[in-house]
């Protein structure tokens, strides 16, 4: 309002008045944990190799705060005496689950990210269940077939091939083996990571509510930032500042049984964090 | 149907027979066995029971899926634990309950006589 009672509007980028569309309503219920099987996973690279190579994983198939199942993700290259030692760690170590004691199952990275039938599509994709994670874009850059940088207006961004989820053809590029699995796109944030999926041509793919499925990943190192305000912190420096007991998420294990205790530590670390959280957010 | 979901506290909306049925058409295995939940929970406990491989089950025996019937059951208090929330059932539904651990009552205990013979 100026001095002499006109009031000031900027008109710039004004649409018209015949263009003038309404406000878009927010959704009356916005998806929450628990509300379907979600998937919480970690993984680490490979200790004592000079380039950063897939080491070890493991995931939660989670109903809110009940583990439906668990499951250790090994290399697809693994020895038999590794894999051995990995097993024997499982069948040493079992998890309370719902249906009473229950083994962490050994998977392999193809068997994990199957695009037609893993527990990953099962659970983001065809789920449409939260994917949770502690720095998602280093669970996914290692777990990649092959990691292209995007380009224009996308040039701060990746593209992610997912084991089994794409090919490369004669020129060079990287094209969906299935016109239903898409690839994935990540970018980073300020803290964390922006993670989706990328759409499938010619009506393919998943739509939910006429919109292509982008996923719903949730990376908790964003999810503390946006609670503590604290950049600079470590996992375990947002674990203490929200009240949660530390446990550090690996960057490299070695793989064989010590490794495999070490991600089942992670995994359920960031699932004792969401349910932090989901406990302390207003309902 | 009771006032709120017993798993979420939402508004109720289905009765989930905890028990199940045999096969898709097939009558339930305990009818009364019923506790009231919303449809959200609905599909996802479904969805938990699939991935439990305990939705259907494996094969009948001497005693009518009892095996099955108490996992069923089981699975579900644990639920009701790990929300938080009461495992409540209704006067019908204790009804229920109650046969069905007094057929387990007495499998056990016939078992129990076989194994001494």
């Amino acid at each position: 309002m100026t001095s002499d009672g006109y009031q000031v509007v900027n008109v710039r980028g004004f649409p018209g008045l015949g263009h003038y569309t309404r406000p878009t309503v927010p959704a009356a219920y916005a998806p929450r944990l628990g509300d379907q099987v979600d998937l919480v996973i970690v993984a680490a690279a490979e200790a004592g190799q000079t380039t950063a190579c897939f080491g070890l994983g493991a995931f939660y198939e989670i109903a809110g705060p009940s583990v439906v199942c668990a499951g250790i993700v090994v290399p697809d290259d693994l020895g038999h005496d590794e894999l051995g030692a990995i097993g024997a760690w499982a069948k040493a170590h079992p998890l309370d689950g719902l249906k009473g004691s229950v083994r962490w199952s050994v998977l392999t990275l193809s068997d994990f990210y199957d695009p037609r039938s893993g527990p990953f599509v099962r659970r983001a994709y065809s789920g449409a269940g939260w994917c949770i994670g502690a720095d998602l874009g280093r669970v996914f850059g290692l777990a990649a077939e092959h990691v292209g940088a995007r380009n224009r207006a996308n040039a701060d961004s990746f593209e992610v091939w997912l084991p089994g989820w794409g090919k490369q053809h004669a020129r060079g590029r990287w094209k969906r083996v299935s016109p239903n699995r898409p690839s994935m796109r990540m970018s980073s944030r300020r803290v964390g990571w922006h993670i989706s999926f990328g759409p499938c041509a010619n009506g393919a793919g998943k739509y939910v509510k006429g919109s292509l499925w982008r996923g719903a990943f949730l990376d908790v190192l964003t999810v503390a930032y946006a609670l503590d305000a604290d950049r600079g912190a470590t996992l375990p420096e947002h674990y203490a500042s929200l009240g949660v007991a530390a446990t550090d998420i690996p960057l490299t294990v070695p793989v064989d049984g010590h490794g495999a205790a070490q991600m089942a530590a992670a995994v359920d670390a960031v699932h004792r964090f969401m349910l932090a959280v989901y406990g302390s957010a207003p309902s | 149907m009771t006032s709120s979901c017993t798993l979420c506290g939402a508004t109720p909306v289905v009765g989930h027979h905890l028990t199940g049925r045999p096969s898709p058409n097939a009558a339930y295995l305990d009818p009364d066995l019923v506790t009231d939940i919303c449809q959200r929970c609905h599909d996802r406990e479904h969805v938990i029971l699939r991935q439990l491989d305990v939705e259907w089950p494996q094969a009948s025996d001497a005693t009518p899926y009892l095996a099955h019937r108490l996992v069923r059951v089981a699975v579900f208090a644990r639920r009701c634990s790990d929300q938080e929330r009461p495992f409540v059932v209704d006067g019908r539904s204790a009804l229920g309950l109650h046969r069905l651990l007094l057929e387990a009552c007495e499998a056990l205990a016939t078992s129990a006589i076989g194994s001494v013979r």
